[in-house]
């Protein structure tokens, strides 16, 4: 374990500006608010002390050689020091359940009381997050289907709900299986998430997922 | 397309879903929208920069002092020598001892002070040239180490 060399800490101080400090929490922030699925549904999304926490925490593990940067390896400081954040959010994540105990925890509304999601308060075992993996799977099935069903106007949306619930996931993929540009499944991300939005409007009676400060 | 079904394709689907949400790519997104979404998140980058600016000056400072640490053994470890040779009446003696203050000293007028007094030094004042010697290189963050 050493500090950073002379040469990369003066690269370091250089580039991280306030600019960069900004797209690496936001990186950090959407990736942990990419862990809480019921926040599609209106559940819980996490605030920001969490991702600003994981940014400091993986900034001093560069700065006091707990992560060896080499700038000759990784030339690229955003990227390396997304990789850093990336694995650090990980292994937060042991299982859905227990990243929301640990997660949730962190986070309080404005009268400071805590939102864990009705969890319990020990870590669940594994007969209970099948139970509770059971349970969320019927809703959701309910949920998906409903929401496909929701953006028939919508064929590119709908396109890619169908796609997530086939199985295919991943972004590149996506566009592949409906022969349109990658870059289209991205620029698609704001109509998808007013979707939501309207969805969640208009089928509040039927979601169990709504967190209750929402 | 997965050989297996998964065994929860739906909620698999929601997470797809949260990820697609969540994860767009960045590079090109207006630097407006980042710092809304962070203001709204309560992320005050402002703290963090400022944060981490001082972590840098204090590892700036760690490498200093290590540095001056090394510099300041290196020296005493030839001074060490010289004593020896002092010692035992070496003939290039001064010669190196000049070689050694314009080395390290250069430009300042101690050196040449410390010169002076090394010529007439008897042996058994070297031990204080010594100190005399490495006081002067001594940094100013030498001196603010604690214990020293």
């Amino acid at each position: 374990m050493s500090e950073l060399t002379p040469d990369a800490l003066a690269k370091f101080e250089q580039t991280v500006t306030d600019e960069f400090i900004e797209r690496l929490s936001i990186f950090a922030l959407r990736r942990t608010r990419s862990r809480y699925w019921r926040g599609v549904w209106d559940g819980h999304l996490p605030g920001g002390n969490g991702a600003r926490d994981i940014v400091a925490e993986a900034l001093d593990d560069v700065l006091f050689g707990r992560r060896t940067w080499n700038p000759e390896k990784n030339p690229d400081l955003l990227d390396f020091m997304r990789s850093v954040v990336n694995s650090k959010i990980s292994h937060l994540q042991t299982g859905e359940e227990n990243l929301h105990c640990k997660l949730a925890h962190e986070e309080k509304d404005e009268e400071g009381r805590e939102h864990v999601e009705k969890l319990p308060t020990n870590p669940a075992t594994t007969a209970d997050e099948q139970l509770q993996a059971n349970e969320d799977e019927t809703r959701n099935s309910e949920l998906i289907f409903l929401f496909y069903d929701f953006v028939a106007g919508d064929k590119l949306i709908q396109g890619i709900v169908g796609c997530t619930i086939e199985g295919v996931t991943r972004r590149a993929e996506i566009a592949a299986a409906l022969k349109v540009k990658e870059q289209e499944i991205t620029n698609a991300n704001k109509r998808l998430e007013r979707c939501f939005k309207e969805f969640r409007k208009a089928h509040a009676d039927k979601n169990p997922f709504k967190s209750p400060r929402t | 397309m997965p050989d297996e079904k998964p065994l929860t394709p739906a909620t698999d689907a929601v997470k797809a879903l949260a990820r697609l949400l969540h994860e767009p790519e960045i590079e090109s997104e207006p630097r407006e929208h980042i710092q809304a979404e962070l203001k709204s998140a309560g992320i005050d980058t402002a703290a963090l920069l400022k944060s981490v600016r001082e972590k840098i000056n204090q590892a700036k400072s760690r490498q200093r002092l290590a540095t001056a640490h090394e510099r300041r053994q290196a020296l005493l470890s030839k001074v060490t020598r010289l004593k020896a040779t002092a010692a035992r009446g070496g003939t290039r003696l001064l010669d190196q001892v000049k070689e050694l203050l314009d080395a390290q000293f250069a430009g300042q007028q101690q050196a040449a002070v410390l010169f002076r007094k090394f010529e007439e030094a008897k042996e058994e004042d070297l031990q204080s040239l010594l100190d005399d010697i490495v006081l002067l290189d001594a940094p100013d963050d030498e001196e603010h180490r604690p214990g020293t």
